[in-house]
């Protein structure tokens, strides 16, 4: 007996023994696991078939359309692996993956990161794939926002650009004439008076809004795209380049090492007061808190958005008559241009694939045909030009604010710690914080970045 | 070499006695078996990870360029103590401690007295309570947005009773209150479940000696009850405490920290300093201060509500 239960408890040691180094082995693999990213040859493929990791924000560039395009167009010797992400959360995960073996091989960012990620060696320049007559094909701003010391680290293949959207059949109840062309641009006291005239209820608590609260961010005050540019537009291009009112426009200096006297200029703080009285008081026009779909509901009477609520408006059918007017403005007129665009990781093994892909799907043919599709405004003049849908309205006067008054968001290396800082001021200042001291803080707390970053 | 086996009563005592070193071994390459796979991942993924913030938090560096580390000493240290943001979030995240904890004790203890009760649908009352405990943070900060803003729910019906609307989530001094109550009503079913295996646990000869003895209800509540769940609040008040402390998707969900910072809970912090900030160094000094402060806290509630009491 004493033998029969001794070699059970040897059994039964081993077998927990195997279990265990089973159960360890697995989790290793299963943290481990990688799969080979070049296939076998074919006779379409004598390299082989590419598999390039792809990393990008849901719904959005590259999609799925413009890879299947262009996996065809190789005769399928490059495929894809995608990955997609909520927007909110794309800036933090290519932060973590680019220093990491594990990065992807194509990534589709926010544009205003370029000088952040080409500075600190995330992106792969693309310059010597760059088709020729492309410098001069492209919108100026986009050139601009998508370099980093004369480099081009993507092509782009959409701008995105703010107008505001009215309810013309709230506006012409209330008997507002609204401009339709950039030369006719309302000021923003202009459109102040017009959205309290529109107005229904008590300010603050409306029952139709004078603004819709926005869409842009997590739908609540403060967004850097959206609301700084009202600062921004405080200040005066022409004027003497050392004057408080050139460096309101711009916002950070030139070689995005400073915000201090840029930011918390005398005139970015009336701006900000301005920007405060929306959402405040009796001259409230606007809401604190989200309220999603409240234009395309018809509880606004403007709405300041993106091109793609077109395509929204569209797509809902609504029973009100609807237009666009341009941007307004405190004294200069600006829109920050910046959109999501598809760039390569210079830590990819695919170097010649990879860019390759970002340049076809950057030709005119694709770029329209995504434009098109998507509703969004083409980065190359040449597409313009080919597009009939962009020559009427409501686009023809997107397209002309992108070309007369489009400014690239802030300038630096530390674009996303720029945003978050100045988003969470703007916001503050909305919700009644003093703007001088709001924006001297956010100053105060940016500047050190600014300075270190490299 | 051999292992003298003490006697131990029991079948099942004798079962996994060392009977001789044969068998001694036997166990314990059994109890190494199981437990291995499991201290590995422990190694791996908790006091790998909690060594490597303990050594970052020397260190200046971004994620995008972890190579590129300068080390910078204490300097992330000092640097927490004169960031007026961080010293502002440290006083928000213990208030939110505070307050969460001075609400839930009551609250849980008088639930679970009632569920202590004889109540019809006890079981389903049971789970109504502990419900919120097990829905996702994530759904119950955004339930509660919606609950809250400007056009909520709640907002609604303060307005059909004539009550103007409120800044619940935009006011300096709404925003961090909302928050407080929300965490209550999440955490108020682990507390009361918690509070309710106490009250089950009490030895009913003292509550029965007690009456005899002419006691009130009042006075057996006031001198048996509480004393003898003392135990039992410790332990609440260290999960609330460690809980409060750990506060995240409110912040992140509801408020983005604004207005002006007041609802900035030290988690939310060290998250926007590591990943929007770009400054993962000084997020994993802030890191090891709320280790060492929820640490100390529980520590320090532990003594002062050190039980006298033993049944």
């Amino acid at each position: 007996m004493s033998n029969i239960g001794t070699v059970r408890g040897k059994s039964r040691t081993r077998l927990v023994m195997a279990s265990a180094v089973a159960l360890s082995a697995a989790m290793a693999a299963a943290g481990c696991s990688s799969k080979e990213d070049v296939g076998a040859k074919t006779a379409d493929c004598p390299q082989g078939v590419t598999t390039l990791k792809v990393l990008r924000a849901e719904h959005q560039v590259p999609n799925d359309q413009q890879l299947d395009d262009y996996s065809k167009s190789v005769k399928g010797c490059v495929k894809f692996s995608v990955q997609d992400i909520p927007f909110g959360q794309l800036a933090d995960k290519i932060s973590v993956l680019a220093p990491t073996n594990n990065s992807p091989d194509i990534v589709g960012y926010d544009s205003p990161n370029t000088a952040d990620y080409a500075s600190k060696g995330v992106l792969l320049p693309l310059d010597s794939y760059l088709p020729s007559g492309w410098k001069h094909d492209v919108l100026p701003a986009t050139l601009k926002e998508q370099s980093f010391k004369d480099k081009v680290y993507s092509l782009g293949v959409q701008q995105d650009v703010l107008t505001m959207y009215f309810n013309k059949t709230l506006t012409d109840a209330a008997g507002i004439r609204v401009p339709t062309s950039i030369d006719q641009a309302w000021t923003w006291q202009q459109a102040h008076e017009a959205m309290l005239k529109c107005q229904k209820g008590t300010p603050g608590n409306p029952s139709i809004y004078g603004l819709a609260p926005t869409q842009l961010g997590d739908g609540t005050p403060g967004t850097v795209y959206g609301d700084l540019v009202m600062i921004r537009s405080a200040g005066d291009p022409k004027a003497d380049p050392n004057s408080s009112a050139y460096k309101t426009f711009y916002a950070i200096s030139p070689d995005g090492k400073n915000v201090d006297g840029w930011l918390n200029t005398p005139e970015a703080v009336q701006a900000g007061k301005f920007y405060q009285s929306l959402f405040n008081g009796k001259t409230a026009v606007s809401s604190k808190t989200g309220r999603p779909n409240a234009f395309i509901d018809g509880k606004a009477c403007f709405d300041i958005f993106v091109g793609e609520q077109a395509l929204n408006l569209k797509k809902a059918n609504v029973s009100f008559k609807w237009g666009n007017a341009p941007m307004p403005y405190i004294k200069t007129p600006i829109v920050q241009t910046g959109a999501l665009t598809v760039g390569v990781m210079a830590k990819t093994k695919h170097r010649d694939a990879a860019a390759k892909f970002v340049v076809g799907i950057s030709t005119p043919p694709q770029v329209a045909k995504y434009n098109e599709s998507a509703i969004r405004m083409p980065t190359l003049q040449s597409v313009y030009d080919s597009l009939p849908r962009f020559h009427e309205a409501p686009f023809d006067m997107e397209y002309d604010e992108l070309l007369k008054w489009g400014q690239p968001r802030p300038l630096t290396t530390a674009f996303s710690q720029y945003s978050n800082i100045v988003s969470k001021a703007l916001k503050d200042i909305a919700y009644g914080s003093d703007p001088k001291s709001r924006l001297d803080q956010a100053v105060s707390q940016l500047q050190p970045i600014v300075t270190n970053a490299k | 070499m051999s292992t003298k086996a003490e006697p131990v009563p029991g079948r099942r005592a004798k079962r996994f006695a060392p009977a001789g070193g044969g068998r001694a071994r036997q166990d314990l390459l059994a109890a190494a078996a199981f437990l291995g796979p499991f201290i590995i991942l422990a190694l791996i993924f908790q006091y790998g990870p909690l060594l490597l913030m303990v050594k970052d938090s020397f260190y200046d560096y971004t994620l995008i360029t972890p190579d590129l580390k300068t080390f910078v000493g204490f300097d992330n240290f000092v640097r927490i103590f004169t960031d007026q943001g961080t010293v502002k979030s440290l006083i928000i995240t213990l208030l939110l401690s505070v307050g969460v904890v001075i609400l839930t004790i009551p609250l849980a203890f008088l639930l679970a007295m009632f569920l202590n009760g004889k109540l019809p649908a006890r079981g389903f009352v049971r789970t109504m309570v502990f419900l919120p405990v097990i829905t996702s943070s994530v759904v119950v900060a955004t339930l509660w947005t919606f609950l809250l803003n400007a056009n909520g729910l709640i907002n609604s019906a303060l307005g059909s009773v004539g009550i103007s609307q409120q800044p619940f989530l935009t006011s300096g001094t709404q925003a961090l209150p909302a928050i407080i109550v929300l965490t209550v009503w999440q955490q108020l079913g682990m507390a009361t479940v918690l509070y309710l295996g106490g009250l089950q646990s009490l030895p009913s000869e003292l509550m029965e000696a007690a009456t005899i003895d002419g006691a009130s209800p009042r006075q057996r509540f006031r001198y048996i009850t509480i004393p003898l769940m003392s135990r039992t609040t410790v332990l609440v008040v260290v999960v609330i405490t460690v809980f409060a402390l750990q506060s995240f998707a409110p912040a992140y969900i509801m408020t983005g920290g604004a207005p002006n910072g007041t609802t900035n809970t030290l988690v939310y912090l060290i998250y926007q300093t590591a990943f929007t900030l770009q400054q993962p160094g000084y997020a994993s000094a802030i890191s090891l201060l709320l280790l060492v402060i929820a640490l100390a806290i529980s520590l320090v509630q532990m003594r002062l509500l050190r039980t006298r009491w033993d049944y």
